[in-house]
């Protein structure tokens, strides 16, 4: 029962955090925005029309997708949502399996990206890469921090029972929430770090290395893309929202915490400039650092 | 354990290392006051633990603020609008760099903090680790920029580091001592903005690597 | 008796800031500097009863760095008024201000038995000389001044933090501690981790504000760039002050038990500055920056005999004195050649035996009793040394590398300072006029380091050796 529940709120939710946040920006810039639904329809209107394939690609191109989105699929059977539905599959060691999904679809997207042989998807693979693996570092330290507070190495053990961590270690979770929104925000490409509805290939990053992608593949992508999104929050959100209670109440917590998070989000991408490229590195490293610091926090009390 | 003594080192810490990742020198300066507000408050923290907070905290409290967050950020921030210099655009280490440094350094901090053992036990377990950390980020700072404001900002960070250490003898501490200190850092900060000022006007710059005609 | 003598020259200089004319402060300073110099001579006399419930008080070292201190400025005030006379023309309100203060704040240095005051007394002393240097207003000694005051402040950070680590190691169970020298001179059970922390901050802070190497970057360029009086009193009286501080945490490191450890660092910074000293003496252009290296060898062997127990410490009491006899003459006589050639660079200004014959003898005499040659003081106190490492240390490699650079110091200094007394004096330019005032101060000096080296009065043995106790065992 509990598995199915978190099966469907992981599937048929986390698109919808993408139109809370494109909501959110319209009301900034003084707009009405598209339906809160519009991704739906999007991936509905694609996944009916065919694909193009350019003629120097291989079968790389065309696995892209469907790797990237599987491992993304698996990756949130790993994570607990809230306080009420653990996940599926739990075993000791699976935060390290979940960022290597989580890096595995990125590998996946980046190497269809340069199986296209364009000289601008080559580019924005570099820059994803460049940038991701200095978010790694980040993501890492937190999950270190977070293991440690809770001597576990299973998402399901480190993100339940949060109110004694927080107890314990409060100024050390504030830095983690705050090193995770930066990996979030780098690993989705949000603005700061990157801007989800530029036009122009120069200033991409994750979107050039999209282009060629069409009808199915291109909905499997930004069907990943707003998995990835709800995964992360889902961390976020059960740090900055520990509070314990019953099955339901978790579950209303829960998405009610998601939805606070998707317009936080907006807010930070609305209120915030895209950062000039040589920033980016800066601000990656500052959220490791706010990790470390967090990781030194935390050890000096549980080894006290 | 102590919730808002807890916040309150970790917001000094991660002040401090704001104030190495950013290239505005105004903003800077802002860090350290901020910085400085939250140092003030620790002694008064650290009191409340045992019940009564002692004149003596008060008055320590009330120098620091006074000295600290609003007359020292006070002299720099005249000297950074006599200079008209707002970044800090080349610095010896890269802000990138020097982020990742100053994270290392807080990590040998905590590390450095285990080999001391205390005698009575401190008020907070964060409390050293943070004054080292502090030390060393400010002497980073003082080493890596090049602008002369910038570095006198390190230097202060560096004393509100020892101003942490100090509080391991809140109680035994003489006050006169206490109060010089202040002051002379004060008369210190004074001074050297009024070198700034001079250098400002000698050379039209306040970057002190510049400053390089004395060598053998 | 003590209040007078250390509120004298802070009253003076609050008196001298409203004067009218620039003449009437240097006659100020004069008047204060000597009497400055009769009230020690009384403390010699009859001593002072302790200040404040004994936060002030005079003992050995104090006394001896104060006496130094307060003959340098003597000397300097006299030389004063000469040197301004042909210098040019600056206002002086705040320059005889800030040497007054100087003053106040070098004799509050040697009175204070709380290290936390002993570290406000040394830190006022250093705010208090930024203003000198900076007092031709040029860029290179700007330049100077900011390297003075961020070293030094740096540097004196880490002693306030090697202060603080003292207090901690001095921490009792019940959580009582202090920062009383006769408490932790007396035998108190000190933390070693913290101690040891301790002493190592200490000595880099208090040694920046020595100038040893490697921190002594600041040195040459201040020496080279402050007036030379002033130079005289930094070389002279400043670092002796900074010397007694590490003198002080010696002796308290030697009480605790800890000898060895404070012994080995010692000797190994004394070794390093020595060194460092001679590779820059070697091929050194100008004449200032020559004795600010020079300043740097003699801080080395200073520490390098606090190393070695109380007789190294007797070897170190007396180079300190004579050391700040020896800085009194070369800068001051620094200051006549500047004057006289206009520049210290060396290649420009030789024969001056001919051309000034005063300021040449006593360049000569400097530079041979700067470099230890006997009948000088510095001969006696050197050999002291050598004598209590030879004695003292465990091996004899300390005293074979201190003989060794003695020696390439002893060459270096006679190869750079020889040609500016001898050589021909160029054609066309003729013998220089070379006031009083600016010559009898150095050959007082002169004479002063002549006869310590010589005869050491009774009193000043015994004060001597008083001193150099604290650096043993107590008993």
């Amino acid at each position: 029962m509990r598995a199915a529940l978190h099966l469907l709120l992981f599937l048929v939710f986390p698109p919808l955090l993408m139109g809370v946040i494109n909501r959110v920006k319209a009301a900034f810039a003084g707009r009405r925005g598209p339906p809160v639904l519009q991704l739906y329809f999007d991936l509905w209107k694609l996944l009916r029309k065919g694909a193009v394939y350019s003629t120097t690609t291989t079968w790389i191109f065309r696995a892209g997708p469907v790797v990237s989105l599987a491992a993304t699929l698996v990756a949130g059977l790993l994570m607990p949502l809230g306080g009420g539905l653990p996940a599926p599959f739990a075993f000791p060691g699976d935060v390290i399996l979940f960022a290597y999904l989580l890096a595995t679809a990125r590998f996946a997207t980046v190497l269809a990206a340069l199986d296209t042989g364009s000289s601008f998807e080559g580019m924005g693979a570099s820059r994803e890469v460049t940038f991701s693996a200095l978010a790694e570092p980040a993501l890492f330290l937190s999950i270190a921090a977070l293991a440690l507070a809770r001597q576990s190495i299973s998402w399901t053990s480190i993100l339940s029972g949060q109110m004694a961590a927080w107890h314990l270690f409060g100024p050390a979770m504030a830095m983690l929430i705050g090193a995770l929104v930066l990996v979030a925000l780098a690993e989705n490409s949000r603005i700061p770090f990157d801007d989800p509805t530029t036009h122009l290939e120069l200033t991409m990053v994750h979107e050039v290395m999209i282009l060629d992608h069409s009808g199915p593949d291109l909905a499997m992508i930004l069907y990943g893309a707003s998995l990835k999104l709800f995964l992360l929050g889902a961390i976020v959100v059960r740090l900055a929202f520990p509070f314990e209670a019953s099955v339901p109440g978790h579950v209303a917590l829960f998405v009610a915490g998601l939805l606070v998070y998707a317009v936080v989000m907006g807010v930070i991408e609305s209120t915030f400039a895209r950062l000039r490229m040589d920033r980016i590195p800066q601000i990656l490293i500052a959220a490791s650092v706010f990790a470390a610091l967090a990781v030194a926090v935390i050890l000096v009390r549980v080894n006290a | 354990m102590n919730v808002s003594l807890d916040l309150a080192l970790v917001l000094v810490l991660v002040l401090c290392v704001a104030s190495v990742g950013t290239s505005r020198i105004g903003a800077a300066i802002r860090y350290f006051s901020f910085q400085a507000a939250a140092v003030a408050m620790v002694p008064l923290l650290i009191e409340t633990r045992s019940g009564e907070i002692s004149v003596h905290a008060w008055v320590l409290f009330a120098m620091t603020i006074v000295l600290k967050v609003v007359g020292v950020p006070y002299l720099l921030n005249r000297s950074v609008r006599e200079a008209a210099v707002r970044t800090e655009v080349e610095p010896l280490i890269g802000f990138g760099l020097s982020l990742a440094i100053g994270g290392a350094l807080v990590a040998l901090s905590f590390a450095l903090a285990r080999q001391l053992p205390l005698l009575q036990k401190p008020p907070s377990d964060l409390l050293i680790p943070v004054a080292f950390s502090l030390l060393m980020i400010g002497l980073l700072l003082i080493v890596s920029r090049s602008k002369a404001v910038t570095q006198v900002v390190g230097y202060l960070i560096m004393e509100n580091g020892i101003f942490l250490f100090g509080l391991l003898l809140l109680e035994t501490f003489p006050w006169l001592i206490e109060m010089g200190v202040l002051l002379d850092l004060f008369v210190a900060v004074f001074v050297m903005g009024i070198v700034i000022f001079q250098i400002n006007r000698e050379f039209d710059h306040i970057d002190s690597h510049q400053l390089d005609s004395l060598k053998d | 008796m003590l209040a007078t003598l250390l509120l004298l020259p802070i009253i003076a200089a609050a008196v001298s800031l409203p004067l009218g004319s620039d003449r009437a402060r240097v006659l100020l300073f004069r008047l204060v500097a000597l009497a400055h110099l009769a009230l020690v001579g009384g403390i010699w006399w009859r001593p002072p009863l302790p200040l404040f419930g004994g936060y002030l008080a005079l003992d050995a070292p104090g006394l001896l760095v104060l006496s130094l201190g307060s003959v340098l400025f003597a000397g300097v005030a006299v030389y004063l008024g000469g040197y301004l006379d042909r210098a040019e023309q600056r206002p002086l309100r705040i320059f005889v201000a800030s040497l007054l203060l100087l003053e106040g704040a070098i004799s509050l240095v040697t009175a204070c038995q709380h290290l936390g005051l002993f570290w406000v007394a040394i830190e006022i002393s250093t705010l208090s000389s930024a203003p000198l240097l900076y007092f031709h207003h040029s860029g290179r000694a700007l330049e100077a001044t900011w390297k003075y005051l961020i070293v030094s402040s740096v540097g004196i950070a880490l002693a306030l933090l090697g202060t603080v680590f003292l207090a901690v190691a001095a921490t009792d169970g019940s959580g009582e501690t202090t920062l009383w020298i006769r408490d932790l001179m007396a035998g108190r059970a000190l933390s070693k981790p913290w101690l040891h922390a301790s002493f190592v901050l200490l000595l880099i802070g208090y040694g920046t504000k020595m100038g040893l190497a490697p921190m002594h970057a600041w040195k040459p360029d201040v020496y080279g760039e402050a007036p030379p009086p002033v130079a005289a009193l930094l070389a002279g009286a400043l670092t002796s002050c900074a010397f007694l501080a590490v003198m002080r945490i010696t002796g308290i490191c030697a009480r605790a038990g800890e000898a060895p450890f404070a012994s080995s660092l010692l000797v190994l910074l004394g070794l390093v500055s020595m060194g460092v000293a001679a590779v820059l003496i070697v091929g050194q252009t100008d004449y200032r920056r020559l004795l600010a290296y020079s300043s740097v060898e003699q801080m080395g062997i200073l520490v390098f005999g606090l190393g070695f127990g109380i007789a190294g410490g007797q070897g170190a009491f007396l180079h300190v004195l004579n050391n700040a006899l020896n800085k009194g003459i070369m800068f001051l006589t620094a200051g006549n050649v500047l004057q006289l050639c206009g520049t210290s660079a060396m290649a420009s200004t030789t024969g001056l035996l001919r051309r000034a014959p005063v300021t040449g003898v006593l360049l000569l005499v400097g530079l041979f009793a700067g470099v230890g040659l006997p009948p000088f003081g510095l001969f006696i106190s050197e050999f002291t040394i050598l004598r209590a490492a030879l004695a003292g240390g465990a091996s004899a490699w300390p005293a074979v590398l201190y003989l060794f650079f003695l020696a390439v110091i002893f060459l270096g200094m006679c190869a750079a300072v020889l040609p500016l007394a001898q050589g021909e004096a160029r054609a066309g330019e003729l013998p220089l006029r070379e006031p009083l005032s600016t010559t009898i101060p150095p050959a007082i000096f002169a004479m002063a380091a002549l006869v310590l080296g010589v005869y050491v009065p009774p009193p000043l043995a015994r004060m001597i050796d008083a001193a150099a106790r604290q650096l043993g065992v107590a008993g």
